[in-house]
């Protein structure tokens, strides 16, 4: 297959902080690549280095063949870009926006309102058209920029966290929609924090963390190499977590997440044991955890996160009283006792 | 691993080629992109009741009020008011459209509008310069409210048709050279209440310390030299030069254009390095 996007080694310092750290990628022609990592992993340096915003300090870079700091002008060209804040004006309406970026790439006047209306249609747009852009909901905003990046039609398109901050339904509607634009042949790259879309979404993930990659693989590879079946107990309360976490220290490695603890298992008899345990703390007087499920699953990228960087993937999500927060801001809610067959 | 595709591979890249508008590649095109830049700000302020206020009523409003209270006094003085002040009022709505060129800098810096166009194929200076264009084009509409609400108070041009064809192309050269520094700092600054402070700053003093409302010879003499000598003074006597009878002509255009061309590089350095840092 051939690369539309390859990195080899990318270096970006700003002062002191390396926000990329010898970063290597590869986007095959015509996939998604998810780009995960937690905030200040280096997403957005790499795709600004990619999209020839920033000049990486060493590596090189080749997007649909051209070098980003050689050839950036047919770069440019050959990319659309979806930012985390879509860069649309409020003041205009939804179809003025398309036929603006129409006519910025180059489309003339007649062109540029008929490919508007095309994009509309196709992005079920329609309702919202005629509307100033600034009084839409979040999630049409971004299916609108998401129209605007491909008013002609890019070689790659790079998706720079294009759900953060959407309500579950506007993300499924977004997803689609990535999901339709692949189909068309465009090669994507995704960035996101959230495990759950690039499983949905890519065809390969590269985990980085502190500007390097950790890991590169399909979703299944990744989950494969943190083994088998996964233990969760759901504990909703940070000090209840440590608390849980600390009674079942003996039974081996235990991980903390931002949704409860979880630790290896070797099949339904590791569930007996971590009721056992806790069950015996209970009956010698030990303070008591609130736990709202216990279960068998699949190790999730959430896992496969933790495993390879030491920590979870979203640290903010951490803090007490995080969860709730984190579900009003659209993370769809996982389920936490999906017992491995 | 890292061998560049040859530019005939890269055509392929995207898979089968998709319908329309697909096959060929967008390349930047100045003066497209100029002037769709340029009239994406004029049709946003013109849904703006700011801009609009500020294009259109403020300039009135101040022609009006400058008008009723100095009027009588001046005449005493021997001074015809109404040809004196509107130079003033002109310079005046030329400050308050760089001051909206700052905001709509800052804005589009802060909105990551500059870094879109940054990763499109739009030529490099087209985003200042399609602001520099509507700006421009917005302060020849508060001239023209200006002119007309002079006329109806007396306003004339003493000086034939060729002084006052002079008129609005000193006001243009004054308004681009100002609009140019006012969206490097607005660039620069990009945090709009301080954007809001600094051209305040910048338009206070230079408004009232100067010869543009009142003849210098109102002020204390110790502070005469600088307000005849500082840049506004000189644009409004030029203007003035363009509207008298028999005023010598060369000397005050002369020094204006000495101005204006200083007040021009600087702006146009700022903006282009300001221009650079905002989008990266």
């Amino acid at each position: 297959m051939t690369a539309a996007v390859e990195a080899d080694a990318l270096v970006k310092t700003f002062g002191d902080i390396r926000a990329l750290d010898g970063l290597s990628l590869r986007v095959e022609a015509g996939t998604i690549l998810g780009l995960l990592g937690p905030n200040g992993a280096g997403k957005t340096t790499a795709i600004n280095v990619l999209t020839t915003l920033l000049s990486p300090d060493a590596g090189r870079a080749t997007v649909a063949g051209h070098d980003v700091v050689e050839q950036p002008a047919l770069v440019r060209a050959a990319i659309g870009v979806t930012g985390q804040f879509a860069a649309l004006d409020s003041g205009l309406t939804a179809r003025e926006n398309l036929v603006l970026f129409g006519r910025l790439m180059k489309l003339g006047r007649a062109e540029a309102r008929r490919r508007a209306a095309e994009l509309l249609e196709r992005f079920t747009l329609t309702e919202a058209a005629d509307q100033r852009t600034g009084t839409l909901s979040g999630g049409t905003r971004r299916r609108l920029d998401l129209a605007a990046s491909i008013t002609r039609e890019p070689a790659v398109l790079f998706l720079d966290e294009p759900t953060t901050g959407l309500d579950p339904r506007s993300r499924l509607a977004l997803w689609e929609a990535v999901r339709e634009l692949r189909a068309s042949g465009i090669t994507i790259l995704l960035t996101t924090q959230y495990l759950e879309e690039a499983d949905e979404l890519a065809d390969r993930v590269t985990i980085i963390d502190r500007g390097r990659v950790v890991a590169e693989g399909t979703a299944e590879e990744l989950k494969r190499r943190v083994g088998g079946a996964v233990c969760h107990i759901a504990v909703a309360d940070a000090a209840d977590r440590q608390l849980v976490s600390e009674t079942l220290g003996t039974l081996g490695p235990v991980s903390v997440l931002p949704d409860g603890v979880s630790l290896p298992a070797t099949g339904p008899e590791t569930l007996v044991a971590v009721v056992r345990e806790l069950d015996e703390a209970r009956h010698a007087g030990l303070p008591i955890a609130r736990i709202d499920d216990i279960g068998l699953r699949r190790p999730t990228l959430d896992d496969v996160f933790l495993a390879l960087t030491g920590h979870p993937a979203t640290p903010d999500a951490q803090a007490d009283g995080e969860a709730a927060a984190s579900d009003e801001a659209g993370r769809p809610a996982r389920p936490t006792a999906e017992v491995a067959s | 691993m890292t061998s560049t595709i040859p530019a005939a591979v890269a055509g392929t890249l995207a898979g089968p080629p998709p319908p329309g508008v697909a096959g060929t590649r967008p390349r930047p095109a100045f003066a497209t992109d100029v002037a769709v830049l340029a009239e994406r700000h004029l049709r946003l302020m013109s849904r703006r009741p700011a801009s609009i206020i500020s294009a259109i009523v403020l300039p009135l409003v101040f022609a009006l009020l400058f008008f009723t209270v100095f009027s009588r006094v001046m005449r005493r003085g021997g001074l015809d008011y109404i040809d004196y002040l509107l130079p003033a009022v002109v310079i005046q709505a030329v400050f308050f459209t760089g001051m909206s060129s700052a905001i709509l800098a800052a804005e589009d810096a802060l909105g990551g509008t500059l870094r879109r166009l940054r990763t499109m194929s739009v030529s490099r200076p087209a985003p200042a310069l399609g602001l520099l264009a509507a700006e421009l084009t917005r302060s020849l509409l508060s001239l023209g409210v200006l002119l007309a609400i002079g006329a109806a108070l007396g306003f004339r041009f003493h000086g034939g048709p060729w002084k006052a064809l002079g008129f609005p192309v000193v006001m243009l050269a004054f308004a681009a050279a100002l609009v140019t520094c006012f969206i490097a700092l607005g660039l620069a600054i990009r945090r709009l209440e301080a954007v809001t402070t600094a051209t305040n700053l910048i338009y206070f003093p230079f408004m009232l310390l100067s010869s543009a409302f009142t003849p210098a010879a109102a002020f204390p003499s110790w502070l005469r030299p600088v307000v005849e000598q500082q840049p506004v003074s000189r644009v409004a006597d030029a203007l003035r030069a363009l509207t008298a009878h028999d005023a010598a002509l060369a000397r005050p255009l002369l020094i204006a254009g000495a101005w204006l061309l200083g007040l021009g590089v600087v702006g146009v350095l700022g903006a282009s390095r300001a221009l650079g840092r905002a989008a990266a």
